[in-house]
């Protein structure tokens, strides 16, 4: 018995160990395979930098391509013909991106329980719902049924992308498969429009409307309306008014009217059901900037324009910077959105382009009737039920067993959701089929700003504003996008039970804002109103941003007559602040008011003391910005108390123009603090805030005189992996810029600058880039985050522009690649 | 044979059979190891142990002394938090007793094995 013991002993031992090491625990990977040393994770750094050359199969290539890596590692792609740089874009941006391609495709397919299992439900159950996909899905269909050209391009990307996954052995997988214990999917050429979809739900995706109820149950209809403002009360639109000067329209704001109970409504709370928070939720960490001057304003008599767009920033970046150069056809430089079969932020030889977001109003939701509150199988329209579409999602696991399943409606205007008020259903642009890629496509191939302004006539969604240079000189700019035409201004929630609710259709191009070559000579948007209510009327949208950079940008702007390049680079991590410069006059006088209470007397003046050492710039080197954030953070805090629901959360972020408006009215019945018998006013809340900042500000940081205040120790960002896994990360990231500079940055690191752009339009042509990462996706690779100190520093790196492989002299180049249609002798 | 002559051999073997198949079948060799090692050869486990994690050491330093290994061996120990030569030593580790648990099999195989002096 002992003896059999002992025989078995070690065989079961080993049986163990190796079933330990196979298993993958949760979402945990196996570690023997993990772990292997040639062929787990390890192997990653044998792939980290591609050869100094080397030849590679595309099969459907109709040529050879040659593909030359500069030393910032940018493909420069030659090729006879567009179809062939497009296969060549998706297998180089496949090379060095694979897992984040395939990462997006399925976030927006709402499938990645299939990678990370129950962890990732919630977030698949959201992006079903919105049935972003699905969208995409018939928007492919809709453009093979055209036969568009695009849907060529699309299948020429997917060829480059299946080559490269086609030809990788298990052990070149990227990190992220092998703890996922994934392997890649192949990709289909509608998977670059579901990137395009998601890119609408980062940008034009918006709850407002669900916010009002729940606001104006706080502070009546009046006021709620006012705070969600039409028109932002500080004016300096994107299309030039004619006034020179921004302009401040201050009118008292309706005081709230307190007589309802506070109750708490999903819309005012971050909502479960439509998704992810969008950047149209909040003011301060989005800060795209634009702009371009005519050669009259520029040093050098030639066109000048900057781009800087802001989103999430993670690690790979959402930008791949890439070269596509087809003889006498394209020759287009730029920032790739991955996915995208053609350059969507850059320059060709004639114009040079860039985006900001346009915040336009795309969404609207109705109140349904339906006829069944549990199921409902049909709503009323005009007195008629029309039926209701079902569908069933099923979710699942790595092992394709189903861990959930959903019953989703969708009404004849969208998806139909359950709130508690009952059942709304939602229209927004994106969930419709758009020409947007092929938009995309053709102004690529633009030869001035007229040609590229038609060919973005195409560009449906997300709304952008779309900003156009030229080497003759011209410049101008567009809101691009669809723009419903609503049967009245705007209402919150639509009457669902009448087709009277229902849009008239769009605004036609040429009725969008707009400008050619103004008088000024230049050119810029920040994500502000695009139009001035006084020169058009127009219902765009509302809860336009605060316009604190399109402040700074046009004063910068007015003020220099001969602006550079090398000025434009400066712009865009300008310290300068007009938040800042508005609201610190204010703070200071407060703290000349007096309370009796000598304690807190002096604590508001030594506040006040300490900021006016401040300049008002948020430099990395300065030390009072923080003081100046906390005090404005306290004076939000005393403000809004009348925002407050039942369980003290805010349930409303009003516009800071909204506080700056309130400023100007000192005895405003908003300043007052409920709390307290007495009636205060503006002055009170002020400095009562000077107080409270200031020992906030020492119990973080330590004493003004410690140095724990300076600004870039306390603000350091991470910028996260995509799948959020430390070490994968870039850390300790500091930035120059606070909330509304020209380079603002969410605290935690998640939002800021992701695509710097200078282009001079010469001739020659000449331009300047970066982004917070690097090209390639592999971490062991040099090029992962070799951009982040001279992004973090403002830097830009000057690009390289070659017309032919042989420009780029070799000492320049990292590696080339010949792309062939099939290997010879095989 | 010299023992460091055995040694070395052995240790290609794992490197080899590594590279060809993959980290499960080190305890493949480690069982024939075991069984051929069981007529005589002392020590036949810790020697299996111990090539087999020379094996997985010279296969990881042969890619960790360059730029790229040690940055990837930042981001993985930074990923599991923890020092970057605890994740050096578990990967040999693992190495090690896959070697060392399949000679010890593969000495229990032979049907009468010679008393190990160990």
């Amino acid at each position: 018995m002992i003896s059999t013991f002992r025989r078995l002993l070690p065989a079961g031992l080993l049986a163990a160990c190796l079933l330990v090491l196979n298993q993958q625990w949760g979402t945990l990977p196996a570690i023997g395979p993990l772990l292997d040393p040639y062929h787990g994770i390890w192997s990653v750094a044998r792939s980290a930098n591609w050869p100094a050359s080397g030849t590679a199969t595309i099969p459907a290539l109709s040529d050879s391509v040659v593909v030359v890596y500069d030393d910032r590692a940018v493909p420069h792609i030659f090729s006879n013909t567009v179809a062939d740089a497009q296969r060549a874009l998706g297998y180089v941006v496949a090379r060095d991106r694979l897992f984040q391609l395939e990462l997006q495709a399925r976030a927006t397919a709402g499938r990645l329980t299939e990678w990370a299992g129950a962890a990732a439900l919630e977030l698949d159950r959201s992006s079903r719902r919105l049935a972003l996909a699905a969208t995409a899905d018939e928007e492919y269909r809709t453009l093979v049924a055209e036969d568009a050209p695009v849907v060529n391009a699309l299948a020429a990307f997917a060829e480059g992308v299946n080559a490269w996954i086609d030809q990788l052995d298990r052990r070149d997988y990227p990190i992220e498969y092998r703890l996922l214990n994934a392997k890649p999917e192949r990709w289909r050429p509608v998977y670059s429009l579901y990137l395009l979809k998601r890119m609408s739900l980062t940008l034009s995706f918006s709850r407002h409307d669900r916010q009002y109820p729940a606001l104006a149950s706080l502070v009546g209809a009046e006021a709620a309306r006012a705070l969600i403002t039409r028109n932002n009360p500080i004016q300096e639109p994107v299309a030039p008014n004619g006034t020179g000067k921004p302009r401040y329209d201050f009118d008292q704001l309706p005081p709230p009217r307190l007589t309802q109970t506070a109750r708490s409504v999903n819309g005012a709370a971050p909502s479960p059901l439509w998704g992810n928070e969008s950047m149209n939720e909040v003011e301060f960490p989005v800060g795209s900037n634009n702009w371009a001057v005519a050669p009259t304003r520029s040093a050098n008599g030639s066109a000048l324009l900057a781009g800087d767009p802001h989103l999430g920033l993670t690690l790979p970046s959402i930008w791949y910077e890439a070269h596509q150069v087809v003889r006498d056809t394209l020759d287009s430089y730029g920032a790739t959105l991955i996915g995208t079969p053609a350059i969507v932020v850059g320059f060709n030889r004639h114009v040079a382009w860039t985006f900001t977001n346009n915040s336009a109003d795309v969404v609207d939701y109705y109140r349904e009737t339906v006829d069944s509150v549990l199921t409902p199988q049909a709503t009323l329209l005009d007195g008629e039920w029309r039926p209701v579409q079902q569908r069933i999602e099923e979710f699942r696991d790595q092992r394709q067993h189903l861990i959930h399943s959903d019953t989703l409606f969708r009404s004849h205007r969208g998806p139909l959701i359950r709130d508690d008020d009952g059942w709304l259903s939602l229209r927004w642009t994106a969930l419709e089929p758009s020409r947007t890629s092929q938009a995309i496509l053709d102004m690529n191939l633009a030869r001035d700003i007229h040609e590229w302004l038609l060919a973005t006539e195409g560009f449906e969604v997300p709304s952008q504003n779309g900003l156009v240079a030229d080497r003759d000189g011209n410049i101008a700019v567009r809101s691009l996008g669809r723009v419903p035409v609503r049967p009245a201004d705007y209402q919150f929630i639509w009457d669902g039970r009448t087709s009277a609710s229902d849009w008239r259709g769009d605004y036609a191009v040429e009725q969008l804002p707009s400008s050619i070559n103004p008088a000024r000579g230049f050119l810029a948007s920040a994500n502000q109103q695009p139009v001035d209510p006084l020169v058009d009327s127009t219902y765009w949208g509302r809860r336009w941003p605060t316009p604190w950079r399109a402040l700074r940008i046009m004063a910068n702007l007015r003020r220099d007559s001969a602006v550079t390049a090398e000025t434009m680079r400066q712009w865009q991590t300008d310290p300068g602040s007009a938040r800042a410069d508005y609201f610190l006059p204010y703070l200071l006088s407060a703290a000349r008011h007096t309370t009796g209470n000598r304690a807190t007397d002096s604590a508001a003046v030594r506040a006040a003391e300490l900021l006016r050492e401040w300049d008002g710039r948020y430099t990395k080197e300065n030390e009072y910005a923080v003081l100046f954030e906390a005090v404005m953070s306290e004076i939000g805090a005393g403000l809004w108390d009348e925002l407050l629901d039942e369980r003290g959360s805010r349930i409303f972020y009003p516009a800071e123009a909204t506080v700056a408006q309130l400023m100007a009215d000192p005895s405003s019945p908003w300043w007052d603090d409920r709390s307290t018998a007495l009636q205060e006013e503006r002055d009170d809340i002020i400095h009562a805030s000077l107080v409270s900042g200031l020992d906030a500000t020492r119990d973080q940081y330590g004493e003004p005189s410690g140095g724990g205040w300076r600004w870039d120790r306390v603000r350091r960002f991470t910028i996260p992996h995509l799948l959020r896994l430390p070490g994968l990360d870039a850390s300790g990231v500091a930035n120059q810029g606070g909330p509304s500079t020209l380079s603002p940055m969410a605290m935690r690191g998640t939002h800021g600058a992701s695509w710097r752009m200078v282009v001079d339009l010469g001739p020659p042509i000449r331009a300047w880039t970066t982004y917070p990462g690097g090209q390639s996706g592999n971490p062991a690779s040099r090029f992962y985050r070799n951009r982040i100190g001279d992004w973090s520093a403002g830097t830009l790196q000057p690009v390289a522009i070659p017309g032919a492989p042989e420009d780029i002299p070799e000492e320049s180049t990292s590696a080339r690649l010949l792309l062939i249609p099939r290997l010879a002798n095989r | 044979m010299n023992r460091v002559i055995r040694l070395t051999i052995l240790t290609v073997a794992f490197v080899l059979i590594t590279i060809a198949v993959g980290w499960w079948a080190v305890a493949l060799v480690g069982v024939l190891w075991g069984w051929l090692a069981a007529t005589g050869i002392r020590y036949p486990r810790v020697l299996g142990a111990a090539a087999a994690g020379l094996a997985w050491l010279a296969i990881l330093t042969s890619g960790a002394l360059s730029e790229e290994g040690r940055a990837l061996l930042t981001t993985v120990s930074g990923m599991f938090s923890v020092p970057g030569a605890l994740v050096v030593i578990s990967t040999v580790g693992i190495g090690a007793l896959l070697g060392f648990l399949g000679s010890w099999v593969g000495s229990w195989l032979r049907p009468d094995p010679a008393p190990t002096l160990e």
